[in-house]
């Protein structure tokens, strides 16, 4: 996994959510081209990427990520004051959002139901 | 006539009665010129000091701006990881802690997440009060939405033993703001939860009636005094109940939720006895015919 985020503390936070579901965090970028770079170098299962980064922001991340990696899973952080770039990110092809104020709780939730939706959806995939 | 008048007042011809009517007549003229001219003066000091005034009330809603932006970022995100890194730790079972630290741990959570309780319901109420609530309103299934929220809720009611039914009618899919009815859902619930002692039963239904949806959450809690219910749409100060858990209640909170339904142009209403419980229900137009 991967954690990209500008706030130092934001990333300790999620590195610790990770950790706690039993995930190895490989890498973790405090820009948006750190979060790229460190992408094509690991090929991590899975992204957490803040929508409001230095250099270059969530969406523009995906944009690049998703052209050269179409099966990237991707999910998005972000604050109450981003949730329009939110719809932007989904329909780019974020798998999901999680909102930085959600409980810890509701944060493994949604990260593990994404990852089992993401995995039913390559095996459908795989079948057909 | 007028000329011989003037001809006569220049000769000094003062006693003359023609004399003493026009100037009779030119002091009203000129008097009213000059309360025309004063008016017209006052007329253009008001409009300058109201431009001045909408100059500075301009400056300070941009103030007020940098300022809520400021409290959204630099306050709300640490306050987020001191509540996340404490609920970690409270809950890591590989690592058992003594019973001061878990005592100290609690307290940090606790007050953290009051905090960003409120931090959220200030930024909320400078919103909504500036006008710039933008509901990003789509299609979809309002049970499935409930559904996720009575799932994610029932992680703290668990804390209670509190057990949440759900109940639902088969309805169309209905036009709303996922994130924004989402808090309304949590506001609610997590309110049913707070305010009912431990092992009681809160009940989520929905149901159509009228063409509209109708969402109520029902409580075996204590219910709200008559001359209480006004206030709680407005504040709440001066409620007089309290979480049955040593929760924290803002009492803004529902005052946010009207504000939310409102913009989706339903209604929320509250009813409530004392000793037996409260029933919240908001309602949501229906619209289209596409079945979930």
């Amino acid at each position: 996994m991967i954690v990209a985020d500008d706030e130092g503390h934001c990333r300790v936070l999620m590195k610790a959510v990770l950790a706690s579901m039993n995930c190895d965090v490989v890498g973790e970028a405090r820009t948006g081209d750190e979060a790229i770079e460190l992408y094509r170098k690991y090929r991590p299962n899975l992204l957490l990427l803040d929508v409001n980064m230095p250099v270059k922001t969530g969406d523009e991340v995906l944009e690049e990520l998703l052209a050269e990696f179409p099966d990237a899973f991707v999910v998005v952080l972000t604050s109450v004051t981003d949730m329009e770039s939110i719809e932007k990110c989904i329909s780019m092809g974020a798998a999901n959002y999680i909102r930085k104020d959600t409980p810890v709780a509701e944060i493994k939730m949604i990260i593990k139901e994404t990852w089992k939706s993401i995995l039913d959806q390559r095996k459908k995939t795989v079948t057909h | 006539m007028n000329e011989r008048l003037l001809s006569e007042l220049k000769n000094g011809q003062l006693a003359n009665p023609q004399v003493c009517k026009i100037m009779t007549l030119l002091m009203e003229q000129w008097a009213k010129e000059k309360d025309h001219e004063i008016k017209q003066q006052l007329l253009r000091s008001t409009v300058l000091r109201y431009a001045d005034a909408e100059s500075k009330l301009a400056e300070m809603n941009r103030t007020k701006n940098r300022f809520v932006g400021l409290v959204a970022h630099d306050l709300r995100n640490p306050l987020v990881s001191i509540r996340g890194l404490s609920e970690l730790l409270l809950n890591d079972g590989n690592d058992p802690l003594s019973a001061q630290q878990r005592d100290f741990l609690t307290t940090i959570y606790s007050a953290s997440n009051s905090m960003l309780t409120l931090v959220n319901d200030i930024l909320d109420m400078a919103v909504m009060e500036s006008g710039n609530l933008r509901l990003q309103v789509r299609r979809q299934s309002l049970s499935r939405l409930i559904r996720e929220r009575v799932k994610v809720n029932a992680i703290p009611a668990k804390e209670k033993r509190i057990s949440l039914e759900q109940h639902f009618s088969r309805l169309p899919n209905l036009s709303f703001d996922r994130n924004r009815i989402s808090q309304v859902l949590d506001n609610l619930i997590g309110n049913a939860i707070k305010f009912s002692p431990e092992q009681a039963r809160i009940a989520v239904s929905l149901s159509r009636r009228n063409g509209t949806a109708i969402v109520s959450v029902h409580d075996q809690g204590m219910g709200i005094a008559r001359e209480d219910q006004a206030q709680l749409f407005s504040g709440g100060a001066g409620l007089r109940n309290e979480p049955t858990g040593g929760e924290k209640s803002t009492g803004i909170g529902l005052t946010i939720v009207r504000k939310i339904i409102e913009e989706h142009k339903g209604t929320l209403t509250v009813e409530s006895e004392v000793g037996i419980g409260s029933t919240f229900s908001f309602t949501l137009p229906l619209e289209g015919k596409r079945v979930e």
